[in-house]
């Protein structure tokens, strides 16, 4: 399965003041060092050039988990195609009534979706509403463990 | 095992059971056994340490640091590999993984402190896959601030995991460790390193970048307040742990924090072994002084301002001192009220090395002492010592370089 070449155009909304801080790009057509170039950002996090970094899995030629899976569309603040780590991409890659999600690593949405992975028998949950039910997990989610190979409740911990 | 080795056994087994330990007489290696195996020694420790019981670091111990839960957890020595030059845009070989040696390591001072600067730079306390973009060709290292020495890159490690897969990790060293000058500073912050950079540029988005080099927002508290690294070199002058501070320092304490630092930045799924985590705190506790400049007429001269201005909360010989309230210190605020780690106080840092420390605040938001005694700085807080004259000012720095 591949990708498409298609992204949005929308304006990028960055601001004309040439003094303004982490603006690095204001138009689509600043963005030529990579596939499918678009200016993206937001006040908060500022403005940079996004890219397509992949359009079919073997664009994507890491190791085992840091860049198996094309995701397309995949990144986490624009519609620009990302390789990430897993071991399915589609819900028939992981057998007959299986399913295939994406998840968060342990620092939560800070880093965004980190891959996509089966659901198995051995899943401690298997949606965000499973790790707020009894209240230790307040900012909780379900999220994939690769030190121990499963879906487990998780909270945001990152390394600090 | 002879008469001596027996009894002393026999008495950390009654020591584990019963008494209260006796701080003056008892090694750090004994009280480092101690904590490796009574749990009711451990509960204590960790309940003394929490500053402010109340928030989320201090709730979420209190909760799962006990015998059914964390401590329940599987231990984890992965094999891993040192991420080398030879990393940088190649393939990685699947062969030369290997876990550390714990096992045989003796309860004693000198092996434990190897095993310390082993675990340091080897043992994997988060997987960061992202870290990747590091790799992709020989400028991406510099790029993003990770530091070159002794056959390392950066600290990364290759990390076996379950299913044959291999994860990317960062080890303290990552993040605490600095070359200068072509020689690799243990402890020493590492300024340069920009996670927020790595993490976005993998992604395609510039979501992260906004930290800037040499800080990490580490809290869940759903506010935007990422922390200067520290320079863990003078950690054993601390009287507290972590910027807001969380946690009240010693040794066991500091132990204790790593071992939780370590089960919560690997999701709750696996513990460090504990001896592990106790020689990384020795390793830390035993780091050698900053280098600092000789005394002069200058720096004499600038004891006395010292005294006038900064002593009452920096207080000699560790000049560190009880916490300071957020009103009182009126630096920016988020670090110290995060709902997470906040105590409503600062630390009060140790000056044990401060002329080699930078950025200072907790936000990092002051590039160095210049700046901070220079009466135009433009970050708030702090106003000690901001109305001297330039030779008062002079000779000051010159003392606060000699610590």
């Amino acid at each position: 399965m591949a990708c498409d070449h298609a992204r949005a155009s929308f304006d990028p909304g960055a601001p004309t003041d040439p003094d303004a801080p982490r603006v690095d790009c204001r138009a689509h057509a600043d963005c030529t060092d990579g596939e499918n170039g678009r200016c993206v950002g937001n006040g908060h996090d500022g403005w940079g050039c996004t890219y397509d970094s992949c359009f079919v899995d073997s664009d994507c030629a890491g190791d085992a988990t840091t860049a198996r899976i094309c995701a397309c569309e995949g990144g986490s603040r624009s519609d620009n195609n990302v390789c990430l780590a897993g071991n399915c991409r589609v819900d028939a890659d992981c057998g007959s009534a299986g399913y295939c999600s994406p998840s968060f690593g342990d620092c939560g949405n800070y880093f965004g979706v980190a891959g996509y992975y089966c659901h198995t028998s051995s899943d401690e949950c298997v949606d965000d509403a499973d790790c707020k039910a009894d209240g230790t997990h307040p900012m909780g989610y379900c999220a994939f463990k690769p030190t121990v190979g499963r879906w487990q409740c998780s909270n945001l911990n990152c390394v600090g | 095992m002879n008469l001596a080795r027996a009894l002393s056994c026999l008495g950390l087994l009654l020591c584990a059971c019963s008494a209260p330990i006796d701080l003056e007489t008892t090694s750090d290696v004994d009280r480092g056994r101690r904590y490796d195996e009574s749990e009711e020694f451990r509960r204590e420790a960790l309940i003394a340490s929490l500053e402010n019981p109340s928030n989320g670091y201090s709730r979420l111990r209190r909760e799962r640091y006990v015998p059914d839960q964390w401590q329940a957890l599987p231990i984890w020595n992965p094999r891993i590999r040192v991420v080398s030059e030879d990393d940088i845009a190649g393939a990685k070989s699947a062969s030369d993984f290997a876990s550390l040696e714990i096992e045989s390591v003796p309860w004693e001072e000198g092996p434990l402190l190897e095993l310390g600067r082993r675990a340091f730079y080897e043992y994997p306390v988060q997987l960061m896959p992202f870290t990747a973009v590091a790799l992709t060709d020989v400028d991406a290292p510099e790029h993003y601030g990770l530091w070159r020495g002794e056959g390392r890159l950066g600290g990364l490690v290759w990390t076996a995991l379950p299913g044959d897969a291999v994860s990317l990790s960062v080890t303290c060293s990552t993040c605490h460790a600095t070359l200068r000058e072509g020689q690799l500073l243990t402890g020493k912050n590492n300024a340069q390193l920009d996670i927020g950079s790595m993490a976005s540029d993998f992604r395609g988005d510039a979501a992260n970048r906004v930290w800037g080099p040499g800080r990490l927002d580490v809290t869940n508290d759903e506010s935007d307040n990422p922390a200067a690294i520290p320079d863990l070199r003078p950690v054993r002058y601390q009287q507290q742990l972590q910027r807001a501070a969380t946690v009240k320092n010693d040794l066991i304490a500091l132990a204790i924090r790593t071992e939780t630092l370590i089960i919560t930045s690997l999701g709750e799924t696996v513990r460090p072994p504990r001896k592990l985590t106790f020689a990384l705190a020795l390793f830390l506790w035993r780091l050698p002084a900053v280098p600092a400049r000789l005394p002069d007429e200058s720096s004499k001269a600038g004891a006395h301002s010292f005294e006038q201005h900064c002593a009452s909360c920096h207080r000699p010989p560790s000049y560190s001192g009880p916490p300071v309230a957020l009103e009182l210190i009126g630096t920016d605020p988020l670090v110290g009220a995060s709902s997470e780690r906040g105590t409503g106080a600062y630390r009060v840092p140790s000056l044990r090395g401060v002329g080699d420390r930078r950025p200072l605040f907790a936000s990092g938001s002051v590039r160095d002492l210049d700046e901070l005694l220079d009466p135009k700085r433009t970050a708030a807080g702090h106003p000690f010592g901001l109305d001297l004259g330039s030779l008062q000012r002079a000779d000051l720095l010159h003392f606060l370089e000699t610590l």
